[in-house]
């Protein structure tokens, strides 16, 4: 029996033995027990999200349907442009919708805001099957606020057939990244691409063993002689042309450049591969699990979640459809057709079974770390972002990005 | 027949007729409209900018920061500081080369396509004008495509491989290199305001800053032509006319006539400029989102971004409000420069 | 009564000006006006190419867009294409609804700012009333705050007034625009002086005046007033997106095609988004072209003779 016909059963069978009984339940029955009361029938929600693209609106309206079928509710999918800005103008003005897109990102700041419900017990029915470290992301100071739609890591992007003709196969350290980019470097293509940019850039120093700030943010790691180690590693590469940036190859970004053919290598997210079938279909590309550093492997993690408003006027009806969605049958049903990643560990099989180049993404699960800091952040992002570019263009160097963007986090994290 | 002009009979108290009801009347319904949706929401505002608002629950439930958010931008070293200052620098220098570049090209263009024997005016108006039209995607993709390192603009242009697109160096210093200064003197170098050495005020705009004001000018210019164009049509042919019978010259007529005669017009041109230029935000947001190294942020991108992305709405305000004081002192100070004399 | 309002205060021309003209040799002139013309038309066809391109790339396939993105035309190996236009056919695409919803609003929005902007215009630039310069101030000093950071405050006033997810709530506040205010003072500024005091002699009101004698005059403003803003109105992102975020019906074309573009900017169908903006475009390029002919030097000046 599918998630939402159990609901409804349950919730009825609720109401008729309540009835049946005869006495009219202690009135609070609905507000403290969330589960198995709620009569989804002609419930209205809005569900606000953004648009990614006409396949992944269709799944998820086809999604939708089936809910409305089987509960007789009436869900909406309201995709909104510039997500930012109308989710805040509406949470500001007093309008919340019921439930909606968060973004790691920003759940600190949502949380820290009070406009977020954390997820009550007993709500999700398949929660342990959620990859720790996705469930992690969606944890602030140690309370689970939602569960995780779906999820993308960065891999390495790699042109199989340049790798073939050098004899190399896929780097799987820091040395022999290094080798092989210097190797594939010819005059009209470079070794590596790469977003000059912390979402990039960070992956090094973690697997250096450093970072920017510790996993709770409460206090910068930049200074330590590990970040410095990965720091120093990415500098030289672009320092000895053996990587560049997107715009040094005249492309937007690294995907693009990977794409025409300006870059052997490209460190990019899942989302790489639809621009490539859509913008650039002959080419070739195969994905390896990016490589691992001094201190092991790392990867980061972008993911989106399910939030339910705390102020939401149906909070049960929204649990169930947020339940709904993040079910592994959901979840299987809506990454099936494109390539971000079902957050279930149990369907990964069902999903590389369709996806089967794409397995080194999927892998990342078990070493990504969050792409979160704490509200007010996004400043030292931008130090952080401003000297790497200081540093690819020559007028800057790795100590002076490494008291830079400390001085500034300690400003900010006081 | 009359001879006074519009100033004479205004001080013969004659023109404005003193008309204190009427006055009020014409003007109440816009006015009321402005006080409900314009000024009320600045002045919510401005006593945001005195708030700690994280932009994500109403204003109202923020605690007070009295003038913490100013303190951060203005005094205090930091981070916040030194973004703020680069912002304003680098739209100052947008400033100084948007403004008066595109008045005078949009003036030129409206005077010649004012010219009643030109064949085709229409076509040429329309033309001209279309790049305030078209999707800024359109434009924005043929921008970057000339302004590429293998593009167009490099082709043509003597000496080269110019980085267009992701270059922070700002002209100034460009051309202090050329002219032999390679290090700044200790005192531009040491000498600090707002958190950045005078040497990186001087700095000019950026490479990317100046290509993105050329885009601007290109895509503004049709709008304010537009606008001496309908200025143009109030000024009677016949004062041209005796004009070339007496022997003037274009140029002549260009400047001793029709530029007193739009006088009214060139000062709102003038001031839409200085006010739109301060407030770029499209462009960047489309385009370049700030870098490299910041040389293109702006306060209106900064208001945005931590606003949105960093949940310091009373930040945002303060910069709103600043940025305003400077906005009406830059329009108060052009209004001085171009005063009748 | 014949009052000669044509001629401007001064004399006819600044005796500076005056003395005799050398004209050019015949010569000169056809190939001048070939110059001239040939400058003129080369910037034109500079002007109107982006046009042209993303008239042309809406028909191009996307992998022909991302090898050649400014050629004018379809790279014969990928061959032209109606994709670009099939992807306006998405679920969450609605165009009729959205080009109504432009329509209605940039119609009753425009016709309102002619009336409010027209009134208030004349009476800053030719009534002197107490607090004029003060309320000449305000609406000046009110576009000096970008409109971004308006945004949440503006809704908390509008939902306080219950015009959230209306039509009223999408018209009303765009009404009220300083910069149409502007502008109109200043072309009411422009005007000479003498056409009110004819009418004053001639015993009208100060509403009659304003009616009958300066607002016919000040047509080339009112022209410009209305090309300005129906381009503002129309190609208005913000303003809808925020004062209807929870009613897809109420969508404008702006905000309706901004949902055409992908969640991280990347895998982006440029031929249906620039499909999307072409009828954004076509609009206000016919609204331009018939408008702007009415920009004919003197007809609205030397018509004032009575």
């Amino acid at each position: 029996m599918s998630r939402a016909k159990r609901w409804s059963a349950v919730a009825l069978a609720a109401t008729v033995a309540v009835a049946v009984a005869g006495c009219g339940g202690d009135g609070n029955g609905a507000a403290t027990d969330v589960t198995g009361e709620v009569d989804l029938q002609g419930v209205e929600l809005q569900l606000m999200g953004w648009s990614s693209s006409a396949a992944e609106d269709e799944a998820l309206t086809r999604l939708l349907e089936k809910f409305n079928e089987e509960t007789g509710a009436n869900v909406r999918f309201n995709p909104v442009p510039e997500y930012d800005t109308t989710l805040q103008t509406a949470l500001a003005g007093g309008t919340p919708p019921d439930v909606f897109y968060v973004d790691s990102y920003k759940l600190p700041d949502l949380v820290d805001a009070g406009v977020l419900a954390p997820i009550p017990d007993g709500v999700l029915t398949d929660s342990e099957g959620i990859y720790p470290s996705l469930r992690e992301a969606f944890t602030y100071d140690g309370v689970w606020y939602c569960p995780p739609k779906d999820f993308s890591t960065l891999a390495l992007v790699y042109d199989p057939e340049a790798f073939a003709e050098a004899g190399l196969e896929p780097p799987t350290t820091w040395q022999e990244l290094r080798d092989a980019a210097e190797a594939l470097t010819t005059d009209d293509r470079a070794g590596l691409v790469m977003g000059v940019e912390y979402p990039r850039w960070g992956v090094f120093l973690y697997q250096a063993g450093g970072g920017l700030t510790d996993p709770d943010v409460t206090e910068m790691t930049i200074d330590s002689p590990q970040s410095r180690e990965g720091l120093e590693f990415i500098a030289d590469l672009y320092a000895e042309g053996l990587a560049v940036s997107p715009s040094e190859v005249d492309a937007g970004w690294a995907g693009e450049a990977f794409g025409k053919g300006r870059a052997a290598m490209a460190i990019e997210g899942n989302w790489v591969v639809n621009a490539l079938a859509q913008d650039f279909p002959d080419r070739k590309w195969a994905v390896a699990e990016l490589p691992a550093g001094p201190a092991g492997k790392a990867t980061f993690t972008f993911t989106v979640c399910y939030g339910v408003a705390a102020t939401a006027k149906n909070p049960a009806a929204s649990w169930a459809l947020v339940d709904y969605l993040t079910s592994p049958e959901g979840a299987l049903a809506w990454t099936q057709d494109f390539a971000v990643m079902p957050a279930h560990e149990s369907v990964r099989d069902d999903w590389l079974a369709k996806w089967p180049d794409l397995e080194a993404f999927l892998a990342g699960a078990e070493y990504a770390h969050k792409w979160q800091f704490r509200p007010g952040f996004a400043d030292v992002v931008g130090v952080f972002d401003e000297h790497a570019q200081a540093i690819v263009a020559g007028n800057s160097t790795v100590d002076k990005l490494i008291e830079a963007t400390d001085s500034a986090g300690r400003d900010i994290l006081g | 027949m009359v001879t006074l002009g519009q100033r004479g009979l205004a001080r013969a108290g004659g023109r404005g007729r003193r008309n204190h009801l009427a006055g009020w009347l014409f003007t109440a319904p816009a006015l009321l409209g402005l006080l409900v949706f314009l000024v009320l929401p600045i002045l919510v505002t401005a006593w945001v900018s005195t708030r700690h608002w994280n932009g994500i629950t109403s204003p109202f439930d923020s605690q007070p920061a009295g003038l913490d958010n100013y303190r951060e931008l203005l005094t205090e070293p930091g981070v916040r500081r030194s973004d703020f200052a680069k912002a304003l620098r680098n739209n100052f220098y947008y400033v100084l080369g948007v403004v008066p570049v595109q008045t005078f090209l949009a003036f030129v263009l409206a005077v010649i396509l004012n010219q009643r024997f030109l064949k085709g005016r229409g076509f040429f108006r329309t033309a001209y004008y279309f790049p305030s039209i078209t999707s800024s995607i359109a434009v924005a993709l043929i921008f970057t495509f000339l302004f590429q390192i293998n593009g167009l603009i490099n082709a043509v242009l003597p000496g080269g491989r110019v980085n267009w697109l992701d270059n922070p160096n700002g002209l100034l210093h460009l051309l202090f290199r050329q002219l032999g200064m390679e290090q700044p003197p200790a005192w531009l170098a040491e000498t600090e305001l707002l958190g950045l050495s005078l040497w990186e005020w001087l700095s000019g705009p950026s490479v990317t800053l100046t290509a993105i004001m050329l885009l601007a000018i290109w895509t503004t210019t049709g709008t304010m032509m537009l606008i001496f164009l309908a200025g143009l049509q109030n000024i009677n042919p016949s004062v041209e006319e005796a004009a070339i019978v007496d022997g003037a010259t274009a140029v002549q007529r260009f400047w001793r006539i029709t530029v007193p005669l739009m006088r009214p017009v060139i000062f709102f041109v003038l001031t839409l400029g200085v006010i739109g230029t301060w407030q770029v935000f499209d462009q960047i947001f489309a385009i370049s989102f700030g870098g490299p190294q910041k040389t293109t942020l702006t306060p209106a991108f900064l208001i945005y971004t931590q606003l949105f992305a960093n949940s310091k709405g009373g930040i945002a305000a303060a910069i709103a409000v600043i940025l305003f004081f400077i906005i009406i002192s830059f329009t108060l100070l052009q209004r001085w420069l171009t005063r009748e004399r | 009564m014949a009052v000669d309002v044509s001629t401007p205060a001064r004399p006819t021309t600044p005796p500076e000006l005056r003395r005799p003209r050398r004209s050019g040799t015949p010569v000169w002139r056809p190939i001048r006006r070939f110059l001239g013309y040939g400058v003129l038309v080369g910037f034109a066809l500079v002007f109107l190419y982006p046009f042209v391109l993303s008239a042309v790339t809406v028909f191009k396939t996307l992998p022909d867009i991302a090898a050649h993105p400014v050629t004018p035309w379809a790279d014969p190996r990928y061959g032209w294409t109606l994709e670009g236009l099939r992807g306006l056919d998405r679920g969450s695409v609605q165009l009729p609804r959205w080009l109504l919803n432009s329509v209605v609003v940039t119609v009753l929005v425009v016709l309102g700012r002619l009336v409010l902007c027209a009134l208030a215009g004349y009476a800053l630039a030719r009534l002197r009333f107490v607090g004029r310069t003060l309320v000449f101030g305000l609406v000046v000093s009110v576009m000096a705050v970008p409109a971004i950071v308006l945004a949440i405050p503006r809704f908390i006033v509008m939902k306080e007034m219950g015009i959230i997810n209306t039509y009223a709530g999408l018209i009303l506040p765009l009404m009220f625009d300083a910069f149409g205010i502007f502008l109109m003072k200043q072309f009411f500024e422009q005007l000479p002086a003498e056409l009110e005091e004819a009418a004053a002699i001639d015993g009208a009101s100060t509403f009659q005046t304003f009616w009958r004698v300066m607002l016919p005059v000040a047509a080339p403003g009112l022209i410009a007033l209305t090309i300005l803003s129906t381009q503002a109105v129309w190609n208005d992102f913000l303003h809808p997106l925020i004062a209807a975020p929870g009613n897809p019906d109420l969508r404008t074309l702006p905000v309706g095609l901004a949902l055409l573009r992908g969640a991280f900017g990347e895998a982006n169908p440029w031929n249906t988004i620039l499909a999307g903006a072409l009828i954004t475009t076509l609009p206000m390029a016919i609204i331009f072209f018939t408008f702007q002919r009415y920009f004919v030097q003197g007809v609205a000046a030397s018509a004032v003779k009575e």
